[in-house]
């Protein structure tokens, strides 16, 4: 049986985690055979605040972390499965999310992806950088 | 009466008497708001608002002294909030309040641990700095919400539409001026820390990343 990266690599959760209580205090954090889950309440400036859950699947890396929202999925930027799309899998690194930046990292891209996603349904504007594929499958800037 | 000044004052909880010289302290506090064109007299009306609605963590008197060590002439309103809670911040992680009239030694603070008071005052000294920074940026809206975060019911929120219009002016050109702030999210080239940028993607999720 392969075991997932995290518990594989206890000191890189632990280093994921550093300073995340303290930030978050009414964070939650679930582990099972398949996933490791954290839970928060995340306050969107200006809309309402939004249920966060952040999903690390066994059968991916930490760098292939999940990240949903409830209320209005309607968004210019989402996987077929409701995640947040965030940045581009094929990116240079320092324009996506990597573990040893934190999770508390992940949770601000989240609250700035979840406040132009309500923007955008507003106003039919998105605010900043994003990247979608033409027909020949080449990543374009929008 | 002492007989080196002051006045023995009885401490019916503790069976005990109390050194202490209110004169003095008066004579100082009036000295003081002279000094500063009244100034003083405002700005620790304010901090002991956001003492008492951020869990009194010391007593009314513990601001009038710690603000007697750091306001020494007259202020904008913002700048004196700001200064007072750093040197409050500082002043506590180093040790207790000693008694300006030099008679009652150190001042007691409410909670079983110096720290626990020193890091309350860090917030909220990192709160005034946060929106003395963000007033002198032009971000109104979003200075006028760290106000409101240090003084509830004091300063009123910012208007939401005004704040969302200030984001969206930020997150509109790039993400680098984006950061988390002590308020919340601010648009900012230094405060807070910085969060990881990224394009926003519309595709498929490719194979198993």
């Amino acid at each position: 049986m392969v075991l997932p990266w995290w518990r594989k690599d206890v000191s890189a959760v632990l280093r994921m985690q550093a300073g995340l209580k303290a930030r978050y205090p009414g964070i939650e954090k679930r582990k099972s055979h398949e996933s490791l889950t954290y839970v928060l309440d995340l306050e969107v400036p200006c809309y309402a605040t939004r249920r966060v859950t952040i999903v690390f699947g066994a059968r991916h890396t930490a760098a292939g972390v999940r990240v949903f929202a409830d209320g209005p999925t309607r968004s210019r930027h989402r996987y077929e499965d409701g995640s947040l799309c965030m940045w581009h899998p094929d990116d240079p690194l320092e324009l996506k999310w990597a573990p040893d930046r934190g999770l508390a990292d992940l949770i601000e891209m989240t609250r700035r992806h979840l406040f132009r996603e309500a923007y955008w349904r507003e106003t039919g504007t998105w605010l900043g950088p994003e990247v979608h594929f033409d027909e020949e499958g080449k990543g374009v800037d929008v | 009466m002492r007989e080196d000044g002051g006045l023995w004052i009885p401490d019916l909880k503790n069976n005990a008497w109390e050194a202490s010289d209110p004169e003095e302290h008066t004579r100082l506090v009036l000295g003081r708001n002279k000094a500063t064109k009244s100034t003083f007299a405002r700005v620790i009306r304010l901090a002991k608002h956001a003492n008492k609605r951020h869990g009194k963590t010391v007593c009314s008197f513990n601001i009038t002294a710690l603000a007697l060590e750091c306001l020494e002439e007259k202020v904008s309103m913002q700048d004196g909030l700001a200064t007072l809670f750093r040197h409050a911040a500082d002043s506590l992680k180093d040790g207790l309040t000693e008694d300006p009239a030099g008679v009652s030694g150190t001042i007691g603070v409410n909670t079983s641990r110096r720290k626990e008071v020193a890091d309350k005052l860090e917030k909220l000294a990192s709160l005034a700095e946060e929106a003395v920074r963000l007033e002198a940026d032009g971000q109104d809206a979003q200075a006028q919400k760290a106000w409101a975060q240090l003084l509830p019911d004091a300063v009123d929120p910012p208007d939401d539409e005004d704040l969302k219009a200030e984001y969206a002016k930020g997150l509109g050109k790039s993400n680098g001026r984006v950061r988390q702030g002590v308020s919340g999210m601010v648009i900012s080239e230094g405060l807070g820390r910085a969060v990881s940028s990224g394009r926003a993607y519309g595709g498929e999720r490719l194979a198993d990343r």
